[in-house]
């Protein structure tokens, strides 16, 4: 009991220090949002908030690199981030958090921020908001994307040269349109080259769950096939497909540049690649020379947002010519991986010869083409 | 050598001084990691008391967070007192979420708010109290452990959830419900932006109503016999079917409850993310509140500030976001393991001299005693 009491003393004594120091800079003015006078020029605060780390090796990590390369481009712009921010209750405040702390442009980079961006819109008009994905727009609050399913289709073709089995594994997060747009527009590539080949489906229910990404991964491999395409935002499908001494395509950033070993960077034959920073740059400066307005962008591969990274050395030059001017065509506006005609897994032509799905169609996609083996929920309207 | 021995009662300060030194314990293993990690910890801990409590704003904020961990947690009080160890609040969360948003999205058009929104909210806690029945049966009837069927219990009621989200409830594709009309949303008590809802005042009362329950009537006395010899119970003649079923299903209801009511009054829209895991959060509150239900609420409001505060000091302190985990669970570390200090005796011997077989030392001045009576008698 003596022990016990001495060391209840001992905690006790620790508690007056600590407590009596904390609440005393609890007291003393706010830490870091700088109310220090501003310089000359008030430098534009732009905030980005991610649904996972900010270093994942993926989708937020792709953004960070944009913020990053925001910063350095534009002296007058201070930036900061948030990450792992859950989409539920919590992200609201985090938006009001930012816009209460004088944030001029806020970046949210998840689908599942729409909400919470419209409630922290509709009461801090000054701040501007940007959503990533999301389809609501009011006066401040602006939406943007990129077409990713340009470079996903020309990876498309890449994987349909360079398969064995014919078959191909497609790691997917969620059944959402976004998602089945890179699986049609893959599949669509690979198609054109390989006829015979399939691509089969497999849900993680998670933008960002290494460990089942692995296991579905793995799933995938086991059911003979030999190319693993990722679609959630760690490299995980990617290390199982290594390991089992079968290719990957990757997604988000340059994966095999991530890779540890020059043999494990060799079995990323691609990825589809995010460049955030340019756009970035350029809704930064709107928002400094007053020419903001809210809208959707959604760009592709002719305005850099998105591309495929370099093409990995086990892919024979020849395959790598056909995907360049493929994507000539793509850049000079020629082609769009959702030209007619498309056929769905029944076998219906749904988008008929020379003509092109809509953009609204594609933004409500719910369908997969011929040769996609999967199957997605029937959602209500 | 250290010794545990069971108390019989834990004082009153060990109650109130042990969880206060496991905190300050778990602030200075925080700081450690802090002090690795280049931030000034007593900055961060400023910033998080600052951002859980530091304006009216940011309190109503902690509450909304604490409203559906009050109302968990003092249902679990009730059956952890009956040694029921439900650990499936997540689940019967997400069925009360799900049960009562059918309604909002469904129901009648014309209803008035003031019946919808009951009606929501009696349809959330029968939902939870429903997913809570099950492990009750199938405990008394073939005493199936409830630890692992409320456990996997979670896990459906994740699943059933995506099944009606990624299915009819979902619009154009997305896991998204279409946005609760007014008069299914649950009203707010403060002007905005704050999201403080009267779900307060239900998590109140039941906390006051498992009091009363608990201390004053036959059935609290009958949950708590039951908790501690089932056997007993049964020979005092206290029917062991009917007290278990109920108490898992004021359990459950409340949870369900919770579900509801955080759905309808913050997110005002059904999505995947319910924030479902205040279920787990809701376990620990009732665990450091000694299962009382009044002690329960101020644990909840405490586990609330930390979580708030936490997401707060990302971006005023623009700390890594590892750090608030860090910081979160070594104070949960040193609050479970200073339950020991107050559930058991913890007793420092010396190493004993003497061989275990032979007598004993008793202590110096017994063994001193012992001595001089033998001289006496020699």
């Amino acid at each position: 009991m003596k022990f016990l009491r001495i060391s209840l003393v001992v905690l006790l004594a620790i508690a007056f220090v600590v407590g009596s120091t904390g609440c005393k800079t609890a007291a003393t003015p706010t830490p870091t949002p700088t109310p220090t006078p501003a310089p000359a020029a008030k430098k534009l605060k732009v905030a980005f908030v991610y649904v996972g780390p900010h270093n994942d090796g993926g989708y937020s990590q792709a953004h960070e690199d944009g913020r990053l390369y925001l910063q350095q481009n534009d002296p007058n712009v201070e930036t900061t981030y948030a990450e792992s921010i859950p989409e539920g209750s919590q992200s609201e405040k985090t938006f009001r958090d930012y816009a209460s702390a004088g944030y001029d442009l806020v970046f949210g980079t998840s689908f599942g921020f729409m909400d919470a961006m419209v409630n922290a819109a509709k009461d801090n008009p000054t701040t501007k908001f940007m959503h990533a994905s999301g389809y609501k727009r009011s006066d401040n609050l602006g939406t943007y994307f990129g077409r990713m399913e340009q470079p996903d289709y020309l990876s498309g073709l890449i994987a349909g040269k360079m398969t064995k089995t014919n078959k191909i594994g497609f790691v997917l997060p969620f059944s959402i349109p976004e998602c089945i747009r890179e699986v049609d527009a893959f599949t669509v590539g690979l198609r054109e080259v390989n006829p015979k080949a399939t691509v089969t489906v497999v849900y993680t229910n998670s933008w960002f769950d290494p460990a089942k990404e692995g296991d579905s991964a793995k799933s995938l491999l086991n059911k003979g096939c030999d190319i693993i395409v990722s679609g959630v935002d760690s490299p995980a499908p990617l290390d199982a497909a290594f390991k089992a001494g079968k290719y990957g395509i990757g997604y988000d950033m340059d994966m095999a540049a991530g890779m540890k070993t020059p043999e494990e960077a060799k079995s990323v034959l691609t990825s589809r690649i995010w460049h955030w920073g340019p756009y970035y740059l350029k809704v930064a400066q709107s928002v400094e020379d007053g020419t903001w307005k809210s809208g959707d962008y959604w760009g592709g591969m002719a305005d850099g947002i998105v591309d495929i990274a370099p093409v990995s050395s086990a892919v024979p030059q020849a395959v790598i010519d056909y995907v360049n001017t493929r994507k000539q065509l793509i850049l000079d506006g020629k082609y769009t991986p959702f030209d007619g005609p498309m056929v769905n897994q029944a076998g219906k032509v749904i988008v008929p010869k020379g003509t092109t799905m809509s953009d609204a169609d594609q933004l409500n996609l719910q369908w997969f083409v011929q040769g996609v083996i999967g199957a997605i929920p029937k959602s209500g309207s | 050598m250290l010794r545990f021995e069971k108390r019989d009662k834990t004082p009153i300060q060990l109650r109130v001084l042990v969880p206060i030194c496991s905190v300050l314990l778990g602030l200075l293993m925080g700081s450690v990691v802090m002090l690795f990690a280049h931030v000034n910890p007593l900055r961060v801990y400023g910033a998080i008391v600052k951002g859980a409590f530091g304006s009216a704003y940011t309190f109503s904020e902690t509450l909304v967070i604490a409203v559906p961990l009050i109302l968990m947690s003092v249902g679990l009080c009730l059956v952890y007192r009956m040694k029921f160890f439900n650990i499936g609040a997540k689940g019967q969360y997400i069925i009360g979420a799900i049960c009562g948003s059918y309604l909002a999205l469904f129901g009648p058009a014309t209803m008035s708010r003031p019946l919808l929104l009951t009606l929501m909210m009696v349809l959330g806690t029968l939902g939870g109290a429903l997913w809570a029945i099950i492990p009750a049966l199938l405990k008394v009837y073939w005493n199936v452990n409830e630890v692992i069927v409320t456990l996997l219990l979670n896990y459906i009621a994740s699943y059933i959830l995506w099944f009606f989200m990624y299915g009819t409830w979902g619009t154009r594709g997305f896991p998204l419900s279409k946005n609760f009309a007014l008069n299914a949303q649950l009203p707010r008590i403060l002007p905005p932006p704050s999201r403080l809802h009267i779900g307060l005042f239900f998590g109140l009362a039941a906390a006051v109503i498992i009091w009363i329950i608990i201390r004053k009537t036959r059935f609290g006395y009958e949950t708590r016999v039951l908790g501690e010899n089932e056997r007993a119970a049964r020979y005092a003649g206290i029917n062991v079917f009917k007290t278990v079923i109920i108490a898992a299903v004021i359990s459950g209801g409340l949870a369900g409850l919770a579900g509801i009511a955080h759905t309808s009054a913050v997110l005002r829209v059904l999505q995947l993310e319910i924030n479902s895991d205040y279920g787990y959060t809701a376990i620990i509150a009732a665990w450091l509140a000694g299962l009382d239900p009044l002690v329960a609420v101020g644990i909840s409001v405490l586990l609330a500030a930390l979580e708030a505060g936490g997401y707060q000091i990302q971006i005023v302190m623009r700390v890594p976001f590892g750090i608030v985990g860090v910081i979160e669970s070594s104070i949960l570390f040193c609050l479970l393991a200073g339950e020991i200090v107050t559930h058991y005796r913890v007793i420092l011997t010396r190493r004993l001299s003497t061989p275990p077989g032979s007598t004993p030392r008793i202590g110096k001045k017994c063994s001193v005693a012992l001595d001089e009576r033998a001289r006496g008698g020699a």
